[in-house]
């Protein structure tokens, strides 16, 4: 292996297309190794030309494989066959074949458990891992620890992109090859997919950014179905020309995939040998998602603060209670408001953070694609976040403590993650900007011991707040000036600056523009603080980084200026009017208007919110109205309800719970999140637990929130059996409140049948049927 | 340039049927369809068939399929790129949710037209397992033979796809196999015919 990198190494080739040539099709090639140990034999034999053989294993994992033999069985066999052929064995590790969650319903724990049965079986036995096909860099990524954590042998890892160069999971060859550089495997790349020629633009890219060493095995061309069987459109001369190509742009290991032959590989093997020659990777200051990969390019990178519970009670709330909607919403609405990478920190003081910073990792990564900076004191909780996160994070933090840094470097080196380090140490934050400087040098030093280079550092230099030590405003910004010297990126936490003083707007803003100019590259900040965002774009203009103005001027020309929605002249709608006509944006201060004039909230609620509900709901079953503008009209009216309600005597507003869900197995869920809006509307609490939900915990908020009625939605007929065991849950569980159903599949007399006691074929209808309970 | 059918028949999902959106949600609709357009990654699977499979000998497939020769089948998606944007409107703003869902279907009918167009065999419409009372627990079938993964469909427990913007269906080789209004199983309670209008299945149409 120690001309892996150096000298052109060789891949074998296609196992299914060389099976096709000898037997009939059968459902699980991997049983052949048992049944027909003479042709795998003999196939492998034929590919003795190349350096590594691959067992034929490719689809024999636990959650894939269906065939007729113990999984260890022909595990064991496979490998048998694969050494006849006297060369290095590699273990053929294939995609499950199940998709991983949010787009599939595989774990990400199963899919791990099911590569490291694979790898524990069979780690002392072969001389290494081919981690080869992986559509779902998730996935990979649960394989590739699986392998990393239980032996040293070497793994190479490839990936399939399709014609508009990402994976299926939409990876760029750039993701892949950060994420994957950074779990430590020994060589990536690209197979199957297409063949080699198409391949040439993939593999250009990965060879810009792979820190180790590129690996090629391309079909024999694109597929087409003749007479029965799969043929490739390449010759071999065609093959080897586009081969040679690739081997100049300096891959490491080239071999075949599907369609490829013995005797293309026997040719393949005479490159053998061949100085690598690559361009060289100059490794820069990268995180990512699984789809969006952020460089520190020398702009200012915003990283938003929002996702932090210290100061935010509705944040905290929201944690403790498993909320983890209103997280995501968060993560999106920075995303919106132009952030490049957000922190994210649950500690909440009680509770396992562990488990908790895995549910926020895995509920933000389901909503928003901005690369994540996992915040906690506890390693455990950095470790849990790493590990579940589909990319590449940043770790915030350590600091100048030895301890800390024991134990938060081995995190990011087995993640490949970068660290943010806090200017600090056992004795406190130093009082100058040297002292600082100091400790940024001690955790850069120390971090190179681990092998975390110094451009995937970004140090802190610690903002305090201005109104307490006025002094320190310099230092922390002379630190900053300093620590670049030290090649790494540069952090602060703006507002603190400002804590105890009056208009802290207005110092934020300065201090931000104070510290850009010093050195700060990653501001953490509220990004929907639109001064803020001013300021750094206006930065980016002013410091070149923004070339010829060209952001800034969209962001701020006339274009941009003049309103987008203009508001007809002299109409300044009524309360009712917004309700009717769903004009959210002017909901709250119609409200506002309307108390004006009114003797109490409760006649707004009574006189204007109810009729003119009762009026939209008449118009949409009439067929005047749509969806679309009942949607609005109840969000208004919702909006118009949460400023009443502000007012409303305590307990006067309050209409009751409802609880919803949509039940387990079925994901539509936007007929569900529909029917919330419009109860909301009317001033019912509503207990969305969301959709594909188990009967369990909807038994468990019908009993905690004792609700006014319980609303289930199912959309297809495979889940009204959920349904209808979820209703007989709840009564065995003594809930007795009315239990609602509605979906597209629903009807009066299923509804009956499965013991509901309501049907409700819309929103408007559920409202009214629930008011008229309440009367 | 998005067409006026494709802006039609998104409407139609919103339940717009025969009658004039206002101006205002047009433009909802254009603008939803075009991030759509940029944002999905359509993936089309097809095979042929010449003998029938079991799941097919049952009404309404035996009907529908009648004595075709041979026919399709095939599974479509959008997407897992769309469905994570629909999964994010749905948190942040439902009314464009709403929207852009239908969008996504009107979008996936069309591009799936569009596929089927270039096939060189005449080809009946889409019949999909839902259809004229046959039992959604067929989209399995299909996932299963077609090998769905391969293009990202996901099946849940209860048999849905994941990305929810994918859909299956058997097409009938030797062209038009349209349902007749009157035989419809949907005739009495159908929306579209209240609107003097006609669906997509319809031989009307």
């Amino acid at each position: 292996m120690q001309a892996l990198g150096k000298q052109l190494m060789i891949f074998d080739g296609g196992m299914g297309s060389e099976l096709e040539k000898r037997l009939p099709a059968v459902p699980v090639p991997e049983d052949l190794n048992i049944t027909h140990p003479a042709v795998i034999r003999e196939i492998h034999g034929a590919y003795a030309a190349a350096d590594f053989i691959t067992t034929n294993t490719f689809g024999l994992n636990p959650i894939k494989y269906r065939g007729a033999y113990p999984i260890e069985e022909v595990a064991h066999a496979a490998i048998s066959h694969a050494r006849t052929a006297g060369k290095r064995v590699f273990f053929d590790l294939g995609p499950t074949g199940s998709l991983l969650a949010p787009l599939g319903t595989l774990s990400f724990d199963d899919a791990y458990a099911a590569y490291r049965q694979m790898v524990c079986l069979t780690r002392d036995e072969v001389d290494g891992y081919i981690a080869e096909t992986f559509s779902d860099l998730y996935e990979l990524k649960a394989c590739v620890l699986a392998v990393r954590e239980h032996t040293d042998k070497p793994l190479f890892a490839t990936v399939t992109f399709d014609e508009s160069g990402r994976t299926l999971s939409g990876a760029t060859p750039e993701i892949v090859a950060t994420v994957l550089s950074g779990l430590g495997v020994d060589a990536l790349g690209v197979n199957c997919s297409r063949g080699p020629g198409e391949m040439t633009e993939v593999v250009r890219r990965l060879l810009a950014v792979s820190e180790v060493p590129v690996i090629v095995q391309p079909n024999m061309g694109l597929p087409s179905y003749r007479n029965g069987k799969t043929v490739y459109d390449l010759t071999e001369e065609e093959f080897l020309h586009a081969a040679c190509e690739l081997v100049a742009l300096g891959v490491s290991v080239i071999g075949g995939c599907c369609g490829t032959t013995p005797s293309l590989v026997s040719r393949l093997a005479d490159l053998r040998g061949t100085p690598v020659v690559r361009p060289s990777v100059t490794p820069v200051p990268a995180v990512c998602s699984g789809t969006r990969r952020l460089v520190f390019d020398g702009g200012v990178k915003v990283c938003g603060e929002r996702l932090n519970p210290t100061g935010k009670k509705r944040l905290k709330e929201a944690l403790m209670s498993g909320d983890l909607d209103y997280l995501a919403t968060e993560a999106i609405r920075q995303a919106d408001a132009g952030a490049h990478l957000l922190d994210l920190n649950v500690g909440v003081g009680t509770g396992d953070e562990s488990a908790l910073m895995r549910r926020a990792v895995t509920q933000v990564q389901e909503y928003c694609d901005l690369p994540l900076q996992l915040d906690s004191s506890s390693p455990a909780a950095l470790e849990a976040g790493a590990r579940y996160y589909n990319g590449v994070p940043l770790l915030n933090s350590v600091n100048g403590e030895e301890r800390v840094m024991d134990a938060v470097f081995p995190i990011a080196k087995k993640y490949g993650a970068m660290v943010l380090g806090l200017t600090m140490d056992e004795r406190g934050v130093p009082k100058t900007a040297r002292e600082r400087y100091e400790i940024a040098a001690r955790i850069v030093e120390r971090a190179g011991e681990y092998g975390i280079a110094p451009h995937r550092i970004v140090i802190d230099t610690l903002t305090l707040t201005a109104s307490a030590e006025q002094a320190q405003v310099k230092e922390t910004l002379e630190a900053l000036r300093l620590v670049r010297a030290l090649g790494v990126q540069t952090a602060l936490g703006v507002s603190n600056i400002s804590f105890g003083l009056p208009a802290r707007p207005l110092l934020n803003k300065t201090f931000l523009t104070m510290a850009l100019a010093s050195g700060l590259t990653m501001p953490i900040i509220n990004p929907c603080d639109t001064a803020m965002m001013d300021a750094v774009r206006a930065y980016h203009a002013l410091s070149g980084y923004d070339a010829d103005c060209v952001d800034y001027i969209t962001a701020y020309g006339e274009a941009a200026a003049a309103p987008t929605q203009p508001t007809p002249q002299g109409e300044t709608p009524d309360l009712a009017t917004c309700i009717l006509r769903g004009l959210k944006s002017r909901a709250e201060a119609a409200t506002e208007e309307a108390l004006a004039t009114l003797a109490s909230p409760m006649d707004a609620v009574t006189e204007i919110l109810i009729p003119a509900l009762t009026e939209v709901g008449r118009q949409y079953e009439e067929g005047k109205l749509f969806l679309p503008q009942l949607l609005s009209s109840a969000e208004s009216a919702k909006l118009a309800f949460a400023v009443l309600s502000r007012r409303l005597p305590k307990g006067e507003a309050e209409r009751g719970r409802v609880v919803l869900a949509t039940v387990k197995g079925d994901v539509h869920d936007i007929g569900k999140n529909i029917v919330g809006v419009v109860l909301a509307s009317y001033g019912f609490t509503v207990v969305d637990l969301g959709k594909d939900v188990p009967k369990e915990l909807i038994t468990e908020a019908a009993l905690v929130n004792k609700p006014l009625a319980v609303g289930l939605s199912a959309l297809m007929t495979t889940t009204v059996p959920a349904m209808e065991q979820t209703i007989r849950h709840l009564r065995e569980a003594g809930v007795t409140c009315p239990i609602y159903v509605g979906g597209a599949v629903l009807t009066e007399e299923l509804a009956a049948r499965i013991g509901a006691d309501g049907y409700a074929p819309d929103a408007a209808s559920f409202a009214r049927s629930l008011l008229g309970r309440l009367n | 340039m998005i067409s006026s059918d494709l802006i039609k028949n998104a409407l139609s999902y919103l339940g717009f049927l025969g009658l004039e959106a206002d101006g205002d949600l047009r433009q909802e609709v254009a603008e939803a369809l075009s991030v759509l357009i940029k944002m999905q990654r359509f993936r089309y699977l097809t095979k042929r068939f010449d003998r029938r499979l079991p799941f097919l000998e049952k009404e309404p497939y035996r009907t529908f399929l009648g004595d075709a020769p041979a026919y399709y089948l095939s599974l479509m998606t959008l997407g897992g790129e769309v469905e994570l944007y629909l999964r994010r409107l749905a948190l942040t703003d439902l009314r464009r949710a709403l929207v852009a869902d239908a969008c996504g279907s009107a979008l996936l009918e069309q591009l799936a037209d569009g596929e089927e167009a270039r096939c060189a065999e005449p080809l009946s419409r889409r019949f999909c397992p839902g259809y004229e009372g046959s039992p959604v627990e067929d989209v399995a079938e299909i996932h299963r033979i077609l090998d769905g993964g391969k293009i990202g469909v996901a099946l849940t427990g209860g048999g849905l796809m994941i990305p929810q913007k994918s859909m299956a269906a058997v097409l009938a080789i030797g062209g038009a196999r349209g349902q007749r209004c009157n035989t419809c199983p949907l005739f009495a309670h159908c929306v579209f015919r209240k609107e003097q209008s006609v669906c997509k299945r319809s031989e009307s149409n």
